[in-house]
């Protein structure tokens, strides 16, 4: 039986439930081997169907086992810093190999690592020691601190070749287990048998086969009299740099082969408008920028808009864009480079689309591409962006997009949309801008999404039934949405029972779940305003600190629900005396109560309100204006 | 604006390039200088325009800046238009503001009473705001150092200048120490390091408002190469030299006519 | 007598370095001709301070011929120096950097396979400012070598050998005083690719310069 078999076997006899398969192999090895296991390296080499039955994001310990139980057998690899053939020369030069029929990874793991065999090109201890001296003192192997620690950090630098990645950090990887130079191994992955090499280890093995021929006796001579016309050439008493050498470990080649795979997936030749967008997940930015792109396909036809997702790899929901838009996850492709490789990468992407024009909606990648390189870029493209609000943090000192980035993009924009006129009558004041400037800068009623919930009648008939109000408040629980208001409002308001929607992360908001008043009712998240229950609440209740005009707002006044609102941002030009409830006193409890004792005083009156202000967005907030004025800005006629 | 009194300050903008970004500074500004003329301080306000590009003129012409002065300049030099515009003014103080920086509201109020104090007690003093404050390319705060502050030493002066050029000063130690224009990159911050180093040597104290902030922006952190570079230059002032620089804002040691 | 090469020192504000640099031409000249080459070596002072001039200041005892232009775009400067180079060949380097003795002996060989092509770099790029820093730049015949990255990171120092005639169908680009150190040779580099030259490597050749150009990734 070979040794595989026999571990294998013997896993087979251990209980799951004991959490450690892998205890076949004696504890010591097993947590050698727990260090070493790399999710996202196993998965690369498995079938469809295997991966299909490990599900979705198999943990460590499943991982380990299945490769116990059917990789090492296959001459997978699990880890991304075991090397097979640099393990076998450096065996063989201390005069041992394998033995027939066992498995290199393990034997490494029970014999080669006593040794201290450094099983991988990517890694060399002296060069690790020399350019970290702190790590003199650390207490195990040291290449221990890089399996366990270097690789998940950006800063160490393991070998001459340099540190074998873009540079970026990534917090979570020490717990995905996703050493950072993961992207670059698996780059080019289809032309290298992974259970074997890849594109790095052979990149890293080609770089120190050319530092190699720097020894020779030829160059030595030549080095030599060099040195002789100028001794600094030895750069005494420095400590020597990384070594590059492209095409291998180069960053160039890297960035070039995900440029050209994200045109691949999308089949992006040349494209007329690209909307820059962060990520493409829900939020009221996104919805915008559905909108916009929309509005851009019917002005300018059918396969003339690209949507880019710059800055988190979340791709959630492409279904906010149309039909027919190609939606690129360029995030996706930049994971672990650190600037200004993403900046170029993105520039790049954009050069080769030649769009004739770029319009930015929340993308930081996009509004930092502006600012540092839109002289140039404007030379090329006309150049846009989309303005919501600004951020707040927790001094309570305004930042965001609408602060710095377009203070520095100003003079390269061609026009700047609002969906709030307050955000855009405070920039025009803040800078005192002159009527060209002006007149770049341009508010648009975002067109209503087509929701067809209708609450006409809820309240009065909820009140003349006489059941217990409840009010309804939607949003996320974080600082701008203010849900430490909501509790407030519900302390108050005993007789009264609040429904809040939305995802509950309430450390945002340093509340405790267990203290929460028992009138309010965590719901949970839900998909779209329309899932909500209208039928079965009295009114819209919408605490944020800032905005500009918000979809919740929007959606509500569309089903003609009575809103109770904060007076923040554009939510003024929405609800007012004569459509709704608006709070002044944003950060007082009591002065929401007073809005909802008023509104519940008078029913009748209150659904006077939402009835004129669901006419009124019905009337104002519509796709035809929106397109109209769209295509007015951009000069675009009335063609289409 | 034509004033038939003296006036207590000048407040000279010095612009070249910068558009928008004057917003905030013009508020900061007015908003200053409608508070000393709450005090019944009289202020003429000047718009210097130092080869002004078109768009820095077309944004300046503005009527909203119709009670400004503005007045066109083609030294292509920031220490050769101060110079310029402060022969042109007629304050008994001057207060320069860059086209990008901010004034506290109470910057001139206050600058303008210690300047006042001083000169009934027979000092010769030009004023800094307490704070610097850095914002946009990286946030930091610079405390200026009161001469009489037992932090103070004149050796620092080598390394780095004590006082940015934002001060409010009376007009006849500009006039005795105008800025000197040399050709070399970013002169500017070398002129006002000569001015700081000279105005002491030649018995000018320098004192912080307190309470005063100015705000200036700062985008370009890489001057490190230009820094040392200036660093030589301040060696050769008179004023440094190893045998005069103890001396160096020691009120009543000072050599006065170096 | 035609020339085969030349080499063509360029300097401005390099101070007593340019002497270093004018001392490994003279060396690899003469290397080369020993194997039968026939070299100039031409210095042109591109609107050089009175330290470099005094630096090479004695380049004509040397056998150098000096060239002068005043001051210009760095890149026009290089294209002046070109037009003054009487060699088929014409062998860049500026009064920062050094070369290894056998480049121009070992370029030539590898340039003469296809003279109208090939733009030859060394093995090795050394850089020692910061420490010793080895750049090592791909031959374009090496597989893997993806054109498309040149247009995100340079590969090449444009201070490299070829023929004349390469030189003067693909000019330096006039950058304007704005440009980076290393902008210039990046700029080269995609206008020699457009142009369907070949960048190849002179086998143990080394070009030593004290500081690595941000361009060059």
């Amino acid at each position: 039986m070979s040794r595989v078999r026999h571990v294998a076997a013997r896993v087979r006899r251990t209980s799951r439930a004991t959490g450690a398969s892998q205890r076949g192999l004696g504890p010591e090895v097993a947590e050698r081997l727990r260090w070493c296991v790399h999710p996202r390296l196993y998965l690369a080499q498995l079938t469809a169907e295997e991966r299909a039955a490990l599900g979705p994001a198999p943990d460590i310990d499943a991982i380990a086992d299945h490769y116990l139980t059917v990789g090492a057998a296959k001459g997978l690899r699990v880890c991304a810093f075991f090397h097979p053939q640099t393990y076998a020369d450096r065996l063989a030069a201390d005069g041992l190999t394998v033995p027939d029929g066992e498995v290199p990874f393990l034997h490494w793991l029970q014999v080669g690592w006593d040794k201290q065999v450094v099983p991988t090109p990517l890694f060399d201890d002296a060069w690790y020691l020399e350019h970290h001296p702190a790590l003199r003192t650390h207490p195990r192997w040291i290449f221990h601190h890089f399996l366990t620690r270097g690789c998940y950090q950006p800063q160490w630098v393991p070998s001459p070749a340099g540190r074998h990645h873009g540079g970026g950090p990534d917090d979570d990887a020490v717990h995905r287990q996703d050493p950072l130079l993961l992207p670059e191994l698996l780059h080019r992955a289809d032309e290298h048998d992974l259970r074997q090499s890849s594109w790095l280890e052979a990149g890293v093995i080609a770089v120190l086969a050319k530092r190699e021929r720097v020894q020779s006796a030829a160059m030595q001579e030549q080095i030599a009299k060099a040195a002789e016309l100028e001794p600094g050439v030895h750069a005494p008493l420095r400590v020597e740099l990384p070594s590059i050498a492209p095409p291998h470990a180069h960053l160039g080649t890297r960035m070039a082969g995900e440029l050209a795979a994200a045109r691949r997936d999308r089949s992006l030749d040349v494209v007329d408008t690209v909307v820059l967008v962060p990520h493409c997940r829900m939020s009221g930015a996104a919805r915008v920028a559905g909108e916009l792109t929309a509005a851009l396909s019917a002005i300018n036809g059918e396969g003339s808009v690209a949507v880019v997702a710059t800055d988190l790899p979340v791709f959630e929901r492409p279904g906010l864009f149309p039909d027919g838009v190609p939606v690129v996850d360029l995030a996706h492709r930049m994971v672990g480079l650190a600037q200004p490789a993403r900046r170029d990468l993105l520039d790049g992407f954009l050069r080769r689309l030649r769009p004739r024009r770029i319009i930015v909606v929340n993308s930081l990648l996009g509004w930092q591409l502006f600012a540092e390189a839109g002289r140039e870029l404007a030379k090329v493209a006309d150049l846009g962006a989309y303005l919501f609000t600004w951020e707040v943090d927790e001094h309570g000192h305004r930042y965001g997009f609408p602060v710095g980035p377009l203070q520095q993009s100003l003079e390269h924009l061609s026009w700047v949309l609002f969906d709030s006129q307050r955000l855009r009558t405070e920039l025009v004041e803040r800078y005192l801008m002159p009527p060209a400037t002006r007149d770049r800068l341009h508010f648009l009623r975002t067109p209503l999404a087509t929701v067809e919930a209708d609450a006409t009648g809820v309240l009065e008939r909820r009140r003349a039934a006489g059941e217990p109000v409840r009010v309804l408040w939607a949003g996320r629980f974080d600082r701008q949405k203010r849900f430490d208001l909501v509790v407030e409002i519900a302390r108050l308001m005993p007789e009264v029972e609040i429904q809040a929607w939305g995802k509950p992360v309430l450390a945002d908001v340093d509340l405790d779940p267990a203290d929460l008043p028992a009138n309010t009712r965590l719901m949970g998240v839900y998909d779209g305003f329309a899932q909500l229950p209208l039928d079965d609440v009295d009114l819209l209740l919408y605490t944020s600190a800032w905005d500009g005009i918000p979809n919740v707002v929007l959606e509500g006044a569309q089903s003609g629900l009575p809103i109770v609102a904060s007076a923040v941002g554009g939510v003024p030009e929405v609800i007012k005396p004569a459509t709704g409830y608006l709070v002044a006193a944003v950060d007082d409890p009591a002065a929401y109560v007073a809005e909802i004792r008023a509104l519940l005083a008078d029913p009748a009156g209150a659904a006077r309100k939402a009835a004129v202000l669901r006419d009124q967005v019905h009337r104002d907030f519509t796709m035809d204006h929106y397109r109209a004025a769209l295509r007015r800005i951009l000069g675009e006629g009335a063609q289409a | 604006m034509t004033e038939s009194v003296t006036p207590d300050v000048s407040v000279i903008v010095t612009a070249h390039s910068e558009t928008v970004v004057c917003g905030p500074t013009m508020r900061s500004a007015d908003l200053a200088i409608e508070a000393a003329r709450a005090h019944g301080y009289v202020v003429e306000t000047v718009i210097a325009l130092d080869g002004a590009t078109d768009e820095t003129r077309e944004y300046f012409d503005q009527q909203r800046y119709d009670h400004w002065d503005r007045w066109d300049f083609q030294e292509a030099d920031l220490g050769r238009v101060r110079n310029a515009a402060v022969t042109r003014s007629t304050g008994r103080y001057i207060a320069f503001l860059d086209a990008d920086d901010l004034f506290s509201e109470n910057w001139l109020v206050e600058g303008i009473a210690v300047l006042d104090a001083a000169a009934r007690d027979g000092r010769r003093v030009i004023a800094h705001p307490e704070l610097n404050v850095m914002f946009d390319g990286g946030n930091s705060v610079l405390v200026h150092i009161d001469q009489s502050s037992p932090l103070f030493t004149p050796w620092f002066a080598y390394l780095r200048n004590y006082h940015d050029s934002l001060c409010l000063t009376p007009r006849e130690a500009h006039v005795a120490i105008p800025y000197v224009s040399r050709d070399i990159p970013n002169g500017l911050s070398f002129q006002d390091w000569q001015f700081s180093i000279e105005s002491m040597a030649a018995g000018w104290e320098h004192v912080l408002v307190r309470d005063t902030i100015i705000f200036k922006r700062r985008r370009d952190a890489s001057l490190g190469q230009e820094s040392s570079n200036r660093r030589s230059i301040v060696r050769k002032l008179p004023a440094m030299a190893i045998d005069r620089v103890h001396d160096l804002a020691r009120v009543g040691k000072a050599s006065e006519t170096a | 007598m035609t020339i085969d090469i030349s080499a063509v020192l360029v300097v401005s504000e390099e101070g007593p370095r340019a002497g270093i640099a004018l001392h490994s031409a003279i060396d690899a000249a003469g290397a080369a001709r020993q194997q039968g080459l026939d070299v100039e070596v031409v210095v042109v002072l591109a609107h050089a301070t009175p330290a470099t001039r005094l630096a090479v200041g004695a380049a004509e005892e040397h056998g150098a011929r000096v060239e002068h232009i005043g001051g210009v775009d760095p890149g026009t400067a290089l294209n002046y120096a070109v037009s003054v180079a009487k060699g088929t060949y014409v062998a860049m380097l500026d009064g920062g950097a050094l070369w290894s003795e056998n480049w121009l002996v070992e370029a030539h060989a590898v340039a003469q396979a296809s003279p109208a092509h090939t733009i030859v770099h060394p093995e090795v790029h050394w850089f020692y400012e910061q420490g010793r820093e080895l750049y090592f730049p791909p031959d374009q015949t090496e597989p893997g070598f993806d054109p498309a990255a040149v247009r995100l990171g340079n590969c090449w120092d444009a201070l490299a050998f070829a023929a004349a005639s390469i030189y003067r169908a693909v000019p330096f680009a006039a950058l304007g005083a704005d440009a980076q150190p290393g902008d210039l040779d990046w700029a080269w580099s995609i206008a020699t690719l457009d142009a369907g030259l070949q960048h190849r490597v002179a086998p143990q050749t080394l070009n030593f310069r004290r500081r690595r150009p941000r361009t060059l990734r």
